[in-house]
């Protein structure tokens, strides 16, 4: 396989373009089965690191929290109340993103630049069989959804890790700590917008790295761009609905 | 076994092989890290490829860690603002949000975008690296591959980690300060007055030290990945992605676990 000329900015813009556009007009002929084989691979794949992360960055969270309030007022109650909120509003969905892009968007631009530099991609299309149906429009389709599941599953954790944080530390009744009706029905519905804003994000971030691999060398560098990518997106886009709830 | 059945008991064997591999690969990385600390104790780590590779370190890294830190500065401001609005708490919002800024989320993101830029290039470099047999020419040049490959990259990300933290975090607060100041109508003076009020020097030391903490851990869970090609003999690009992958995840579990345990037994603030 020879080495192909770099691609330009614009040109890389053009090809995914063109590649998200192919994806919407294909589908309807994308196999349900691949789509399922990549659910599985977002959620189940990437299940343990979300659940340690969520619950290592939501313990740390709950002890601080707790340790500031007792110094500055001495009264820990009021944090039941906004663990939670913060947790469904701000950290699960950007912990899930975080650990998407480096887990399943890395994986992804290194699995689809090596099919664009192995020319498979091209004989696919030669043979007719709908390389974006079948390859790439699966993971656009599982991403969202996947990353809405992981994130429901981070927020059970990240409220269990406070529970556990506050009773080691400040011996808090659990039942005294947890306060489910501090998180309003907007608040579920911003969790799963953000969460599913943020798979999309993910997936554009590791096709736009991956198509822009022109040879082998390129396949380690498109994964390096897939997280980068995913990864500032993923944070632009929170503050972006962030700055669009506050004004809301 | 036998009872329940050959599938089973094949899933039951590959569950016993994985977790054989997770206790192999952890001691396979503590023993790196012995590895690097060792070049570093003994003064054996190249310096000049040390600097060579701080430089190349801030010249990827300072965009994405100053987009990075305009990003996080809005989140931490934001956060801060629906605080500010519900409890009023305009004489504390300076503290709250320097203490994120500096030491608690601060850090923790700078972390991931560092992952995502340096870490990520780290474990490819060093993969091709390996993939291509250059470890070996290295060996038989006589040179030690951990003197001059590991541990100037580990010691590469921790510098450039601490001289990128000053200006990403002071980003990340003076971004907040806007963000709550345009947003929510906080005064600037009154903020900056509560920096100097209420924060400790300390939480700042504890910010940096969190920084070298993760740093080293990108370091070395990348480099290690990159390396576990050598003996490997496997050179297709396929496997130096997984090896870039396997380095993310790595520095992420890394991460989380160690940001855990610098809150839990650092100070309150």
């Amino acid at each position: 396989m020879s080495a192909r000329p770099p691609t330009p900015p614009a040109s890389t813009l053009a090809t995914t373009t063109g590649s998200l556009a192919r994806l919407v007009e294909e589908a309807r002929h994308v196999p349900m089965r691949a789509v399922v084989r990549r659910l599985d691979e977002v959620v189940w794949g990437s299940l343990v690191l979300v659940v340690a992360a969520a619950g290592c960055v939501g313990a740390a969270m709950a002890d601080q929290a707790g340790r500031q309030a007792m110094r500055l007022i001495g009264d820990q109650s009021f944090i039941g109340l906004e663990y939670p909120v913060l947790g469904v509003q701000e950290f699960c969905p950007l912990v899930t993103a975080l650990v998407l892009a480096q887990r399943v968007g890395a994986g992804f631009a290194a699995e689809l630049a090596s099919l664009v530099v192995d020319g498979t991609l091209d004989a696919l299309r030669l043979f007719h069989a709908r390389p974006t149906a079948r390859r790439i429009a699966p993971m656009a389709l599982a991403l969202p959804p996947g990353s809405v599941v992981l994130g429901v599953i981070a927020v059970v954790v990240w409220e269990l890790a406070g529970i556990v944080a506050m009773f080691a530390r400040s011996q808090v009744n659990p039942f005294t700590f947890f306060h489910p009706e501090a998180v309003s029905k907007p608040m579920l519905v911003e969790l799963v917008g953000k969460c599913a804003l943020f798979g999309a994000c993910v997936f554009v971030g590791a096709t736009t790295a991956a198509l822009r691999a022109r040879n082998h060398g390129d396949v380690g560098r498109a994964t390096t761009d897939a997280v980068v990518v995913g990864t500032l997106l993923c944070l632009l886009v929170n503050v972006v609905v962030d700055v669009a709830w506050l004004v809301a | 076994m036998s009872a329940v059945g050959p599938a089973t008991g094949a899933v039951a064997d590959s569950d016993d092989a994985s977790f054989a591999r997770v206790f192999d690969g952890a001691g396979a990385l503590m023993r790196r890290a012995g590895q690097v600390a060792g070049a570093v104790v003994r003064g054996r780590c190249d310096a000049r490829e040390t600097l060579r590779l701080v430089h190349d370190a801030l010249v990827d890294a300072s965009w994405t860690a100053l987009v990075g830190a305009v990003l996080i500065g809005g989140i931490v401001g934001l956060q801060g603002l629906g605080y500010l609005t519900r409890y009023f708490a305009t004489e504390v919002f300076g503290w709250a949000a320097a203490l994120s800024a500096f030491r608690d989320v601060g850090p923790l993101l700078l972390a991931f975008a560092l992952a995502a830029r340096v870490g990520t290039k780290n474990a490819a470099q060093v993969a091709t690296l390996a993939a291509r047999e250059r470890i070996d020419a290295l060996c038989a040049l006589g040179l030690d591959p951990h003197a001059v490959v590991t541990a100037p990259r580990v010691v590469a990300v921790v510098l450039a980690a601490l001289l990128l933290y000053p200006l990403s975090a002071l980003v990340i607060l003076l971004v907040a300060f806007v963000f709550a100041g345009v947003l929510g109508g906080q005064s600037l003076a009154a903020s900056a007055w509560s920096v100097t009020t209420y924060v400790q020097p300390a939480v700042l030391w504890e910010g940096l030290l969190r920084l070298a903490a993760f740093a080293a851990i990108i370091g070395l869970c990348t480099t290690h990945a990159g390396l576990s090609l050598w003996q490997r003999g496997d050179a297709s690009a396929a496997a130096i992605g997984g090896a870039v992958y396997r380095g993310s995840v790595l520095s992420l579990t890394g991460i989380v676990v160690v940001n855990l345990v610098a809150s839990w037994f650092g100070s309150a603030g």
